[in-house]
Parts: structure tokens; C-alpha cells; sequence
């Protein structure tokens, strides 16, 4: 006889964890129960929450494939206390690679590949009638010492059909400035080789980019503003703007929407998208709407970087999309990788020249970190055809061609410690200074308070990339580049002490406007 | 290739006193022998007194040093003396003042006390310092904290202003150190010159003491071998890696443990304020990478400044007052 399943739902709660959210609704939808738990605080409180709601399946979200070892240490700590519901798990890296997920950690009875919404209601459906649910397309399970994995998905999922993500237990009230997470669409129709979000989806038989109806995605917003409070809106597409004049259309429609029913008024939102996206025409309406954030792709200033990591743009590009963006007013940051696979001293240089430029003034923050192989991404494929990763996939890991690179890079990862990288690093800090400088509501701007971010974000860029080509040039001239080089060290520990001491004015600079949004927005 | 650095710094606080004196090897053997002297001048009127020597193995008071370098299964071997200025640390009559050392970083003392208890008829904490045993009361042992600030304790040793003359130099060499097992990474396994967690004091005996404390982790593997990550991971449970979840990439909070090390090395002070005239006097004096260094460190100070120049000017206008 067929009841409602209970399904206990973990993941890190990440800016909401829309994935985890999702997976809940459309399990309601079904008909089943659901109970939300966060990851990250160990095995014990899931221990307490599954045997207070004596769960029938735990489904965990992994997003990061690096979390892997801690979510075994927790499903193996949950299994040894005694809960016997059915164990399976989602995300980017068990979707890829069950085989290894599956080995890792025995205690999973299943993983659930690519879109999970459809898999894990016909789980839960089957087991809550007692059913069969090995036959199940879009799975993974272990049979003996065998992996076997079932038909792949196929049904492309509608995203106007199925339930906006569960919210029910977050609490917008109880934030200063109550931010929610929005997805209008999911998938993207460009193939960057460091990236796994096309693969992602061609498993499920979807390609490009689906996009909601933008009326229903206006109705989601006009809910969380009017309804939940909610004031700044993190949309979380992979790209809100590609897809051609399609794209483009509907981004407008979304933006005529949001003013007609006076949501801009209200609330504002951010978003992501490509460097060649970026248009006034496009744009400017919707900053009329309330657009006052956008993360620019850029990964790379080098050209022939740029080529091998297919983003199909140039540097030039990039720098007019900064000019768009700052003639709007409108806050941004970006993404940036100094250095991936096949990088060359030349392209480095490039790389550090083009930031100078990018970030001119400090109207943004120069930063950086280097590519890394993830699974599912072309460029993972490619570097193991050609025999340079080492380790197993897990912890897949590489050393540059040119060995002064690694030696740059170890020399970054301690002189740019508390700057690029680390808890609360100066670089996370600025960019949420600058974006909140830049938003204009619920308060209005301080262009004074403005006018000194910006400053400091120019002081801390020219120390960056100051001291990144000063290293660069000491470490071309060495025989056997190492990051101990006494004098490399002398410079990282300069870069640290510059570093703190813009760190402490920047924090006194905080405190005399505090923050409205969580310190954590960016990092 | 392999380099010798020897440092000159300044107890407590481990500023730089002098420029760093390096030597370059093509390969063993080699034997050099450095004599420190008792005094270094830093300025009019300003004189410092030996104290001791981090070999970059071990802890001597000796102010002749020899390193036999025999194996060189290493690339860089940095040596410190230290001088400081008697007075300065707390020691003196009927008083012991301990301070703990880290033989890994070896730019300053520790803050937090070495010292765990003392046994015998010495006193502590002395006149509410828990860095001074008063030894008026009779001798004492004094105990260790071990572990501290994570790291372990490698022994003590007593400093005495000027040191030891002896021309026999304290020997320091190479000759077990493997690639794993390096100068500098800290291990209790290298630093074995005072074995041994307690200091013995006599009655009435003052002055200044070292706890030396070094890693009593494994050595850094000589490769960045991805198989030793989870071990890694496994050592820094303190910081998990949801708390650092976008940017460096997982994997490099991973790849930045390897370096642990130098980023401990590098670890910023307070630092004191900029003394602008003390930097114009020192100008001429200043090598080109010193020069690049004081034009970038006045730049930031000047940015700094015209930032709370700016937050001045800006309150002055909400309260609509004049500049």
C-alpha cells in the first residue's frame, strides 16, 4: 500500500541551495514529506534530525566535489547510528562519477544523475509502495562489487511545470536586508572548456539554455518581495543573457515586468553573463528595473588564454563590457584565472596588464585564482588524454608546463593569503564594500563613502599587481624557480603587511557605514 | 643550486637589523663559519647585544657557529642571529623571563607564555607575569606548555647578553637531513638541541630563557603528491572548507596547505606606524629592491591617509561645517 515517504534532504546551504529547494517542492508536489538540513556542522544533528523524523530517504546535495570525504565521514556516522532509510545522493560530481562516489562511500544506496527533480520522485515514489526502484532512468547503484547505472533521463524537465523551489523554512523576516535566490533559468549554450555545465544538462538530453516565462519568474519575484520581504534578488543562471536576441527579449520582458508591477520600486537584483552581453541597450532597462550587480565571466586578458579556455571572446570585448557597466553606474566583479593548464610567462603578463586596465580607479577588485580540471569539463578530458593529471579523479590535480609558473603560484597562494584567498580576504571584503557603495536602496548612496571604497579597492589592486609582477619578474630569471626564494619571501611577507594595513582601514571604513547585507555575499 | 642566508634580527620583535648575507653552493661539500659579533650598531646611540644563534637546526648561545654541509639534500638554509637590548625582556635579578620561540617562522617570540608550571621552591607567576619566575624563593624546574599555538615544544635554552666567546664554535650540520626531513619545516625530529620539556633554575638565578617550538606534524612531503591531500585535510580539521567556498578553488585551499609553512613564515605583524623622516634619512642608504619597497609602502600610507582624510572632510559636510 502506497504512502507518503518522508525524505530528509541535506545540503550546504549555499545562497538558499536552490537545488536542494527544488528537489523538495517537487517532492511535496508528489505528495511525499520533506524536511531541509543543513551540511556542514558534522554528523550529529543529523543524527538528531533523523531520528526525530525517521526519514525513509536521505538525499544529499553535494555542490562541491572537494566536500566528498566529509559527506562520507557524515553518511557513514549517520548509517552507524542506526537509520536505515535509502541513502542517495545528487549533485555535479556524483553525477559524473557514481563509479567513485559509490566506492567512496558505501553507505549510499543510490545516486540520482544530472536533473534530480524526476529520479528522486520515482525513488521515493517506489519506495513508499514497496516497489522496485532499481530500474529507475537517471540513477546509479551499486550491485555486489558493480556499479550499474540505469537508462539516462531523458523528459527535460519543463521548468514553468514545476513548483518554485521550498522556502517554507527560511526565515526573510529575521535578515536585515532579506536576499533570496532566483533561478529564471537553467543551462548554458556556450562550451568553456573549464567548465561542466553543458555536460551537465546534454545528460539529461537538454541542450542550451530553457528559460522560464518571464511573467511566471516576475510572479516569483512579485511573491518574495511582496509577500516574504525579500529586498535584493540573487539570480543564480549559469547566464541570464544568453541565447541570442531571444535571450535578450526575454531579459527585457522580465525587466518590463518587474517595473510594471512596481517591483523595482521594492527590491533589487543581480545577475551573471557573458562579457559580449553586455549591451546598453540591453542593460539599461534593466537597471530601470533594479539590476545593480553583475558577474562578468571574463577568466581570462590574454587572448590566446582566452582560446584555450573556448571562451570565444576577446580582450577587447571585456574591456568594453567594463565601460557599459561602469557608464550605468551599476556595481561588478568578475571572474579571472591568472593562470590555467598551458599558461605562458607572455599570457601572464598579459593577464596581470589587462587588470591594471580593467580595474582602473578600483571601481572593481582585481583578483585572481588558477583553472582547475573539473570533472565533466572538456578541459578535465583533455589534460587526461595527455597523460597531465595526477591523482585520482577525486583530487585531480596538475603542475604547470612551465615549472617558475607553479613556483608564481605558491608564491600568490602565500603573499595574496588574506588578500585573494582566506576567510574574510580583502579582496571578498571590497567587492561587497564596493557593491554596497553602488546599491542605492534601502538607503540612498553615500558618494563620499563611495569615493573611499573605491579608493581603497585601487590602493589594494595596485599593491596586487604590483607585487604579482614583481615575483614574475624575479622567477624568469631563476635557474630552479622555487616560492622560498628569500627574496620571494621577503616580498610575500611585504605583500601581507601591505595588505593588513589596507585591511584595517578598510574595516575602519565599515564601521562607519555598517553593512546591510551579510559580510559573506561575496567570497 | 643551493643557497645559505644568514639574518640579523632583533629580540623581541624580529625586525631586520642588517641586510641578509647569502652564499651560493653548486653542491657539497662545504663548510662555513660565521662569527657573530658581540655588539651591533643600528644607529647613534643605539647599540644591541648578542644573544643567540637559530642555526636553522638548533638554538646556541655560542657566538661562533660552524654548518658542515656534507649532503645538501636541500635548497635553502637560513641562519638568524638574534640581538636585542639588555633590559628589554623582563629577566633580571631573582627573575626568570621565558618567551616562546618558533623555530618555524623565527621572526619574533610567540605571545603567549612558554611556561605550563614550575616545581621547587621558585615562584610563579612572578609578581603577576606568567612569563617570570621568581627565583628568590628557592630553584625550581620549570615545565613547558607543550603543545602551544599547535605547535611542539623542542627544548629550552637559557640566553645570556653577549653570549659565548668560546673560538671553539658550536658545530652545526647536514649530515641527516634528508629531503623530508629539511631545516626549517620545524619537525621535533630536527630541532634536538636541548632535549628535554624543563629548565632547570637555581636560587637567585636571573635573566632571559627560550622555549623553542617546532611542528610535530609530519614534514612537508617533498612532492605536491595529490595522494597526501586527504592526510592534509586530515591535519586542518580547524578549517573546514566550506568556510572559504568559492574563491581559491577547493583544491587550492588544498595546494595552499602545502605551503602552510611559508605562509606562517610570512605572517604580518601589527607593524608601527610610518615615520616618514626616518624613511627620508634611510633613502640614501636604500638598495633598488628597498627603494621599489618604500615607494609602494609611502603610496599606501598616503592612499590610507587621504581615506580618513576623505571620512573627516565627509562628517565635516554632514554637519555643515566648512572645510
Amino acid at each position: 500500500m502506497t504512502h507518503a515517504a518522508r525524505i530528509l534532504l541535506v545540503g550546504f546551504q549555499d545562497q538558499d541551495n536552490l537545488g536542494l529547494r527544488y528537489l523538495s517542492s517537487s517532492l511535496r508536489a508528489a505528495g511525499h514529506d520533506t524536511r531541509i538540513e543543513s551540511f556542514g556542522a558534522g554528523a550529529d544533528p543529523l543524527v538528531r534530525a533523523a531520528a526525530d523524523y525517521s526519514p525513509d530517504i536521505v538525499g544529499f546535495s553535494m555542490i562541491f566535489q572537494f566536500m566528498a570525504p566529509d559527506f562520507a565521514q557524515v553518511i557513514t556516522g549517520l548509517r552507524a547510528s542506526g537509520c536505515n532509510a535509502h541513502f542517495t545522493m545528487g549533485g555535479h560530481y556524483a553525477s559524473f562519477s557514481p563509479e567513485t562516489i559509490l566506492q567512496l562511500i558505501p553507505e549510499l544506496d543510490s545516486v540520482v544523475r544530472f536533473e534530480g527533480e524526476l529520479p528522486l520522485v520515482d525513488i521515493a515514489n517506489a519506495i513508499a509502495a514497496g516497489s522496485e526502484w532499481r530500474e529507475i532512468p537517471g540513477i546509479a547503484w551499486r550491485d555486489g562489487d558493480a556499479v550499474r547505472l540505469t537508462a539516462p533521463r531523458q523528459d527535460k524537465i519543463d521548468l514553468d511545470a514545476i513548483p518554485w523551489p521550498d522556502r517554507s523554512d527560511i526565515r526573510y523576516e529575521q535578515q536585515q536586508m532579506p536576499i533570496a535566490s532566483v533561478l529564471a533559468s537553467r543551462g548554458c549554450p556556450w562550451k568553456c572548456s573549464f567548465c561542466s555545465i553543458i555536460t551537465f544538462y546534454e545528460g539529461n538530453g537538454t541542450k542550451g539554455r530553457r528559460r522560464r516565462n518571464p511573467k511566471l519568474v516576475v510572479d516569483e519575484l512579485e511573491y518574495l518581495v511582496n509577500e516574504r520581504g525579500v529586498r535584493l534578488v540573487l539570480f543564480q543562471d549559469d547566464d541570464f543573457l544568453s541565447g541570442g536576441k531571444d535571450a535578450r527579449d526575454w531579459a527585457l520582458t522580465v525587466a518590463r515586468e518587474i517595473i510594471e508591477r512596481g517591483l523595482n520600486e521594492k527590491m533589487r537584483f543581480k545577475f551573471s553573463c557573458r562579457s559580449d552581453e553586455v549591451r546598453e541597450e540591453t542593460l539599461a532597462p534593466l537597471v530601470e528595473a533594479g539590476l545593480r550587480h553583475v558577474y562578468l565571466g571574463v577568466e581570462s586578458g590574454d587572448p590566446d588564454a582566452l582560446k584555450t579556455l573556448n571562451k570565444m571572446i576577446t580582450p577587447e570585448v571585456h574591456h568594453r563590457a567594463g565601460q557599459v557597466l561602469r557608464k550605468l553606474g551599476i556595481s561588478f566583479d568578475f571572474g579571472f584565472m591568472l593562470l590555467q593548464p598551458w599558461s605562458t610567462f607572455e599570457q601572464v603578463r598579459n593577464n596581470l596588464t589587462f587588470l591594471r586596465e580593467f580595474c582602473d580607479g578600483g571601481y572593481t577588485v582585481a583578483g585572481f585564482c588558477r583553472t582547475l580540471p573539473y570533472v565533466g569539463t572538456p578541459m578535465e578530458k583533455k589534460m587526461r588524454e595527455e597523460g597531465r593529471l595526477t591523482g585520482p579523479a577525486l583530487e585531480a590535480d596538475y603542475t604547470f608546463l612551465d615549472p617558475r609558473l607553479d613556483a608564481l603560484w605558491d608564491f600568490s597562494l602565500v603573499a595574496f593569503s588574506g588578500r585573494n584567498y582566506g576567510k574574510e580576504a580583502t579582496w571578498d571584503r571590497l567587492r561587497t564594500v564596493l557593491f554596497e557603495a553602488r546599491l542605492d536602496y534601502p538607503r540612498e548612496r553615500d558618494l563620499d563613502f563611495l569615493a573611499s571604497a573605491q579608493r581603497l579597492a585601487a590602493t589594494s589592486n595596485r599593491l596586487l599587481l604590483d607585487i604579482a609582477e614583481e615575483a614574475l619578474d624575479r622567477l624568469e630569471t631563476m635557474e630552479r624557480p622555487t616560492a622560498e626564494d628569500p627574496a620571494l619571501i621577503e616580498l610575500a611577507r611585504f605583500a601581507r603587511e601591505q595588505n593588513a594595513q589596507v585591511a584595517a582601514t578598510m574595516n575602519a571604513l565599515w564601521n562607519t557605514r555598517p553593512s546591510v547585507v551579510e559580510a559573506e555575499l561575496f567570497r | 643550486m643551493h643557497f645559505f642566508y644568514v639574518k640579523t634580527r632583533k629580540w623581541p620583535t624580529g625586525e631586520t637589523l642588517a641586510p641578509t648575507e647569502g652564499v651560493t653552493f653548486g653542491g657539497p661539500p662545504d663548510v662555513e663559519d660565521r662569527a657573530a659579533p658581540e655588539f651591533v650598531a643600528t644607529g647613534p646611540g643605539s647599540v644591541l647585544q648578542f644573544l643567540f644563534w637559530h642555526t636553522g637546526r638548533r638554538i646556541t648561545g655560542k657566538r661562533n657557529v660552524r654548518w658542515n654541509f656534507t649532503t645538501m639534500t636541500w635548497t635553502v638554509w637560513e641562519a638568524t642571529k638574534w640581538y636585542g637590548v639588555p633590559g628589554d625582556g623582563g629577566g633580571g635579578p631573582g627573575v626568570i623571563h621565558a618567551e616562546a620561540f618558533s623555530l618555524i617562522s623565527n621572526d619574533r617570540m610567540m605571545v603567549d607564555t612558554p611556561i605550563s608550571g614550575v616545581t621547587g621552591g621558585a615562584t610563579w607567576p612572578f609578581m603577576g607575569n606568567n612569563n617570570n619566575v621568581g627565583t628568590a624563593s628557592g630553584p625550581g624546574n620549570i615545565a613547558g606548555i607543550d603543545p602551544l599555538s599547535g605547535l611542539s615544544l623542542c627544548g629550552w635554552q637559557k640566553l645570556v647578553w653577549g653570549g659565548n666567546p668560546d673560538p671553539d664554535p658550536f658545530i652545526e650540520s647536514d649530515a641527516d637531513v634528508t629531503a623530508t626531513n629539511v631545516p626549517g619545516d620545524g619537525s621535533g625530529n630536527v630541532f634536538t638541541f636541548t632535549p628535554g620539556a624543563t629548565l632547570h633554575v637555581a636560587q637567585n638565578e636571573g635573566g632571559e630563557a627560550l622555549a623553542a617550538y617546532g611542528s610535530s606534524g609530519p614534514p612537508e612531503p617533498p612532492g605536491r603528491h595529490i595522494f597526501d591531500i586527504l592526510k592534509w585535510i586530515e591535519l586542518d580539521r580547524g578549517r573546514r572548507p566550506w568556510d572559504i567556498r568559492a574563491d581559491p578553488p577547493p583544491w587550492d585551499i588544498l595546494r595552499r596547505r602545502l605551503v602552510e609553512d611559508l605562509i606562517t613564515r610570512t605572517e604580518p605583524g601589527a607593524g608601527p606606524a610610518t615615520d616618514f623622516n626616518s624613511i627620508i634619512n634611510a633613502v640614501p642608504n636604500m638598495s633598488a629592491d628597498d627603494l621599489k619597497r618604500a615607494q609602494s609602502s609611502v603610496k599606501t600610507q598616503v592612499d590610507l591617509g587621504q581615506t580618513a582624510l576623505s571620512s573627516i572632510e565627509a562628517q565635516m559636510k554632514r554637519l555643515g561645517k566648512t572645510k
